[in-house]
């Protein structure tokens, strides 16, 4: 029996292209190269992607949690369910990249108290999410019960100045954040 | 009931995991290309969604259930999220933020690597009552014939490449059913395929950039 159906349109002749070539041997390496020359860095996506199932596998492999935490989600994933906006929207209401929130969220004890307040203030300011909310969040033990994959990677080593360096912010961004480090 | 997704996640390594990403962000990176967006932007979706966060909630909506993925049906987790995907861009596209750009071009412009001069461009609400449904679609219908006749330009220097498409246009959408129509082995078909999603992206982005351009 002939099951096929000739493509006569070039939006399914595209899919399938893009579906077909999918299932080939793809080395990290191209994988990154392709992303990449598509104007998206791949470090961040995989960081991102990364982050986003720590938040939602959390509730289920942190069995011992002892007490139930004031915030259940991490940092973005509460911006998310107060203000409803993309992960994307919110980073460019608070004027930094998904990348320092996706960071700041799973290494909250290494973030200068000055940056916690700075955060809270534009949350208050840009998304009307109150500064408690931001400072309690950031407070909580939750974020500590959580290893996260890049946590596992660093081994907990990590500097509020590694966080700037992989933030991909503007170098002006990254600099307003480190004086504002050092004010403490 | 257990959710199998958590499962096959848990057992993936660490590097598994962060290949699984890099897949699914190329496959939906080229899904988003495909479409062309409210933003005239494939990066930054509407809603102010982006591919990452496209590979995110699919994997969000099967981790939490609201997805089933079932390994019995689909043994390839990776296959079913690209579903999910697709499930979720098609959602968007067709969503009321998204509206269809067109672009009443000037085709040999575009194919000579220009065309900002000649082009004329409006936002066109996706209405099927409107009068102007018929010029919308045979706009669209243009667009398609010019991006079907540069992918054929970009690829004529590679005979393969030909056989290759005229397998798909004939209907054979697997690799598979390609090696059979074509006489190359399943490993000379997926290499091509790399190489042919390649000269579909750069012509995506040619289109993509003629008709931001015009904007």
């Amino acid at each position: 029996m002939n099951d096929r159906k000739q493509i006569r349109e070039i939006d399914e002749l595209f899919r399938l292209i893009n579906r077909i070539s999918s299932e080939a041997d793809w080395g990290d390496g191209e994988l990154r190269d392709e992303i990449k020359a598509s104007g998206v860095n791949p470090e961040q996506l995989v960081s991102s992607v990364k982050s986003h199932i720590d938040e939602i596998r959390s509730p289920i492999h942190a069995g011992t949690r002892k007490e139930p935490s004031r915030f259940p989600l991490p940092l973005l994933g509460e911006l998310k369910r107060r203000s409803k906006l993309s992960a994307s929207e919110i980073a460019q209401k608070l004027g930094v990249s998904v990348a320092f929130l996706s960071a700041v969220e799973r290494n909250p004890e290494v973030i200068p108290s000055s940056w916690r307040d700075e955060l809270a203030a534009r949350a208050e300011r840009a998304l009307q999410i109150s500064r408690d909310v931001v400072v309690a969040v950031l407070e909580t033990p939750l974020h500590l019960e959580v290893s996260t994959f890049n946590d596992r990677l660093s081994e907990g080593m990590i500097t509020y100045e590694d966080i700037l360096e992989m933030s991909g912010m503007e170098e002006s961004t990254k600099q307003f954040w480190l004086e504002l480090a050092r004010t403490i | 009931m257990p959710n199998e997704a958590h499962s096959a996640l848990a057992q993936m390594s660490e590097e598994e995991l962060t290949k699984m990403i890099l897949r699914l962000g190329h496959y939906a990176i080229g899904e988003c290309n495909r479409l062309r967006w409210r933003t005239g932007d494939s990066v930054e979706l509407p809603g102010g969604e982006t591919a990452d966060s496209i590979v995110s909630l699919a994997l969000e909506k099967t981790l939490s259930g609201e997805r089933h993925w079932d390994p019995q049906l689909r043994p390839n987790l990776q296959a079913y999220l690209m579903d999910v995907i697709d499930s979720l861009l098609n959602h968007l596209a067709s969503g009321k933020e998204n509206t269809l750009f067109t672009v009443a071009q000037d085709v040999t412009e575009i194919e000579r690597g220009g065309g900002s001069t000649q082009q004329k461009a409006e936002w066109l609400a996706r209405v099927d009552s409107s009068p102007d449904v018929r010029l919308i679609k045979q706009e669209e219908q243009e667009l398609h014939e010019l991006a079907l006749k540069l992918l054929w330009k970009e690829s004529e220097s590679d005979p393969i490449l030909i056989r290759i498409l005229e397998a798909i246009l004939d209907g054979n959408d697997k690799a598979d059913r390609i090696a059979a129509a074509t006489g190359l082995n399943i490993r000379e078909v997926y290499n091509a395929m790399k190489r042919l999603d390649r000269k579909a992206a750069r012509v995506s982005s040619q289109i993509e950039l003629t008709t931001s351009s015009a904007r």
